[in-house]
């Protein structure tokens, strides 16, 4: 659960597949920690782009090992030869590389056990629900779905609830639009979500809800 | 301005004597979702009594009214519509101010009868603050259309309050309505519904922990089990009042763990699906469907609205249309105000004063008047006649959805479409329409990018000189520079202003007849509050003007900063002049201009250079000063100085470069 925050933006979401593919690249495998230990990526929300990434079916959790799909390759790869040609740039200007500063973050990082533990262990719960088809409600075809999980930020979540829309509720897609807003049907009103509303929204068709018990009632 | 019909109240029965005020007045607070029908209810109830005005420091509308109800005087308060009591807006932080203050005898919760599952979530919470309430079904004449059959006498027992069904519109059951909740008033109600059990039990901890406690006033006169829900819920307010009491709010905060431990949610969430269990379970037991209703004109209607193609043609017939209405009607009353204020003008000089003291009343404080009248009348009551029907129709909502895409890449979402395309017509509408939006961090982004947009005005000056003298495509260039500056705008506070983007999240009105009447009535007392506080500015600033021109101190301050103009804008002098007036009146900034240059031939006295890099100054920089006065008002003072001082920089740095790279251009190809 994370709390009011910046938006994971494009920079994250590059920065995390590129350093992925590095990994990957010198044959060796990434769990959530190796990758916040990662100077590239101190600083960065990197549980939360995470999660994102898997939804977006970039990256795959398995077992706290994180692993890059054919798509998430294909733009770890683009990034990662970008950044080379930008680094041979500076370094031919007579930059230096790493800086103090990151080393710094990297052994600030680190300390934090905890967090990272809690960040394993939610992200270790998104890859259970992933494998049992939970999608997000902007993929959703029309149709009736139960919400799994608000991956928002705590405003956002708190609107949701009121509305009608948290978790364990029951929504049906009416009307898509195509990178657009949607609308679904909630407790008998109608609501419009935007775009990135419904990107944050987990939901499981309401065949499969079974396997995810709502908050008792 | 035609006064809208005054309609007597239909509970006012005819001739009946104002009687003496016997002690203070009971208060009814009404409360409920957007577009429950309360404005209706709120009107039919109180008639012309009324007024709108600002929650203190806050950008809410309350209205409040007084009426005569069997010979005893009422007052009604409107609180916006709201979804829940969380405080994530401060439309919710001030409807739970008022009403967990008790500023209230008997609150009037307002529903939509045909979405009761939905419409009971917020009169679970309302129950919770354990006040005397009244439950009022609405729109009974849709939900009988639909076939829906509603027992009220089961709402009311499961609620622990009377409930009545109302027709607003038709002024049916207010009557009773009103006997209900005057025999109400001041009284204990029943209990309110409980929640589950491991809910109530985390409940009932953090009670006894607030016994425990000797708490500050402000929060003892809140129920016990309102204050303990909102601890767990770990609502920012509650945790403030409470800030001297840290074990405390630890202590609830460590039951609330345990409570999300057991459910693996956040307990606000917990409560939340709570509450909504409840109403689900009143309204499935509640809700007969007689008979099942089929997809209904307004549904097939809708689905028009919403498509891709069909709507979006909807839409920019219906935006094309408005302009047209807003500016046809606009232009037309303020040319009739114009001529009227020019007769007058006449008439004034014409009395035989002397020509100081005429000229002293005439320029620095009725000119000021009739300019603020002559922006306001003609272009705002159209403008605001025409968003009350928008709101009212449901039409507002499809508007937003099918602009949300566009609008989140300016960091905003649909809503703020309207302001931002209003304010190519007039920034004064823009600013204030910024209102529909529920976030302060939206609606300033909006604010601020609806005065970046070129209003009727400028347009006036960008045409008239740019596209009269220099040509088509440069003054197309002027709008396109200035769509790219507001889509740079929009990225950059977005990215800068703190608070994440929400994004949008709206709930879908049925689509509805708005209702003329109540519109220009709504019209009427919004002009009233704009008056009241727009008016002192414009004619501070006038008389300000006035002094200045009269002292003689403009030409001196034209020519202290002619090296300025002259090197770094590339412009004559007296054009300062002109742009210190365009604050007043950016329409006048042309004929003000001719007026100083000594001909309207502008393009025998300027370069295209000098009229490029004038047009873009005056498109830019600081809107006029009734846009700052509304500005002020949403914003704040600091927010319309910082914004404004802004924006002049915006506009003289672009002017300088333009200036520059012109001239290097020049040389260059020269
Ligand atoms: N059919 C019908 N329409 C109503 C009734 N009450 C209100 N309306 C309409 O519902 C719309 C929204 O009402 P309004 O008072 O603006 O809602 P508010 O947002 O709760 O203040 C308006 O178009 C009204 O004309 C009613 O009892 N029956």
């Amino acid at each position: 659960m994370r709390d009011e925050q910046r938006e994971i933006c494009r920079e994250d979401r590059e920065e995390c597949l590129e350093a992925l593919y590095r990994m990957e690249t010198q044959g060796r495998t990434a769990s959530l920690a190796d990758l916040m230990a990662e100077p590239d990526l101190s600083q960065r929300p990197v549980a939360d782009t995470l999660t994102d990434l898997a939804l977006e079916r970039k990256i795959r959790l398995e077992n706290e090992i994180v692993s890059l799909t054919p798509q998430g390759r294909h733009t770890g790869q683009r990034v990662f030869e970008r950044h080379e040609l930008a680094e041979r740039l500076l370094r031919s200007l007579g930059l230096r590389e790493a800086s103090a500063h990151e080393e710094a973050c990297r052994a600030e990082h680190l300390e934090d056990e905890g967090a990272v533990r809690a960040a394993c262990c939610r992200l270790g719960r998104l890859g259970a629900m992933l494998d049992e088809g939970v999608i997000r409600l902007c993929d959703a075809d029309n149709g009736e779905y139960r919400v799994v999980l608000l991956s928002a930020g705590r405003f956002q979540r708190r609107r949701l609830e009121d509305m009608g829309v948290g978790p364990g509720a029951v929504v049906r897609v009416e009307r898509r639009h195509r990178h657009g807003p949607i609308t679904v049907e909630a407790h008998g009103a109608r609501l419009a979500l935007g775009r990135g509303v419904a990107a944050k929204i987990l939901v499981a068709p309401v065949t499969q809800c079974a396997s995810h018990p709502a908050p008792s009632a | 301005m035609s006064h809208p019909p005054v309609t007597p109240s239909p509970l006012l029965p005819a001739g009946t004597p104002p009687q003496a005020k016997a002690g203070a007045e009971p208060t009814l607070v009404l409360v409920g979702n957007a577009n429950v029908g309360k404005s209706v209810l709120f009107n039919a109830l109180t008639g012309m009594n009324q007024t709108i005005g600002n929650w203190p420091g806050k950008t809410v509308e309350l209205a409040n009214g007084t009426f005569l109800f069997q010979g005893r005087h009422l007052r009604v308060v409107d609180l916006p519509g709201i979804y829940s009591l969380s405080t994530y807006s401060q439309e919710e932080l001030v409807a739970r101010e008022f009403l967990a203050t008790g500023l209230g005898d008997v609150v009037i919760d307002v529903l939509d009868s045909t979405v009761l599952e939905r419409n009971l979530y917020l009169a679970l919470q309302l129950r919770e603050l354990e006040t005397p309430a009244v439950l009022a079904l609405n729109l009974t004449d849709i939900a009988a259309k639909q076939g829906l059959d509603i027992d009220t006498e089961l709402i009311a027992a499961e609620m622990g309050v009377p409930v009545v069904k109302t027709t607003a519109a038709a002024g049916k059951g207010l009557e009773l309505l009103v006997e209900t909740a005057l025999a109400h008033a001041g009284k204990q109600p029943a209990p309110a519904p409980r929640y589950g059990r491991e809910v109530e039990e985390a409940v009932a901890r953090v009670q006894g922990l607030l016994a425990t406690a000797t708490l500050p006033a402000t929060v003892t006169g809140m129920p016990p089990r309102f204050v303990a829900l909102k601890l767990l819920e770990r609502d920012p307010e509650m945790e403030r009042l409470l800030a001297g009491f840290p074990e405390v709010v630890a202590e609830a905060q460590s039951i609330a763990a345990e409570l999300e431990a057991v459910h693996g949610h956040e307990a606000a969430g917990i409560i939340a699906a709570e509450r909504y269990a409840v109403a689900g379970r009143i309204a499935a037991a509640a809700v007969h469907r007689s008979s099942t209703g089929r997809a209904s004109g307004a549904e097939r209607l809708d689905s028009l609205l919403l498509h891709r193609v069909l709507g979006w043609t909807a839409l920019v017939l219906v935006m094309f249309a408005m302009f047209a209405l807003i500016f046809q009607v606009g232009g037309w009353a303020a040319g009739l105000l114009d001529g009227a204020f020019a007769a007058l003008e006449e008439a004034f000089y014409g009395l035989g004063l002397s020509q100081v003291w005429a000229n002293f009343l005439w320029q620095g404080l009725i000119q000021g008047v009739l300019a603020g009248i002559s922006v306001a009348l003609p272009y705002l009551v159209p403008f605001y006649v025409i968003l009350s029907v928008l709101e009212n129709s449901g039409y507002l909502a499809r508007m937003a959805f099918l602009t949300d895409t566009i609008m989140h890449r300016l960091g905003l979402h649909g809503k703020a479409f309207i302001p931002i395309f209003l304010g190519y017509g007039c920034s004064v509408p823009a600013v204030l329409g910024t209102r529909i939006m529920e976030r302060d961090r939206d609606r300033l982004i909006a604010g601020i990018l609806a005065t970046l947009v070129p209003c009727s005005a400028r347009t006036v000056v960008i045409l008239g000189l740019v596209g009269a003298f220099v040509g088509f495509w440069p003054a197309v260039s002027l709008y396109l520079l200035d769509l790219l500056i507001v889509f740079l705008a929009g990225r950059l506070l977005n990215r800068h202003l703190p608070g994440e983007n929400v994004g949008l999240i709206m709930e879908m009105p049925r689509l509805r007849n708005p209702g003329l009447r109540l519109s220009l009535k709504q019209t009427w007392f919004r002009l009233k509050d704009f008056a009241a506080f727009a008016f002192p500015i414009i004619v501070a600033g006038s008389f300000l003007l006035f002094v200045l021109e009269w002292l003689g101190w403009l030409q001196p301050i034209a020519a202290f900063l002619a090296p300025f103009t002259q090197t770094v804008l590339g412009l004559p002098p007296v054009t300062v002049i002109v742009l210190v007036f365009g604050v007043l009146r950016k329409e006048l900034a042309l004929i003000m201009l001719a007026a100083l240059l000594g001909t309207t031939e502008f393009g025998l006295v300027l370069s295209a250079q000098q009229m490029y890099v004038f047009a873009l100054i005056v498109l830019l920089y600081v809107p006029c000063i009734s846009t700052i006065a509304v500005f002020r008002r949403e914003f704040g003072t600091r927010m319309a100085v910082l914004v404004s001082a802004g924006e002049v920089a915006l506009a003289l740095a672009l002017g300088a470069t333009v200036n520059w790279v012109w001239r290097l251009a020049g040389m260059i190809v020269g």
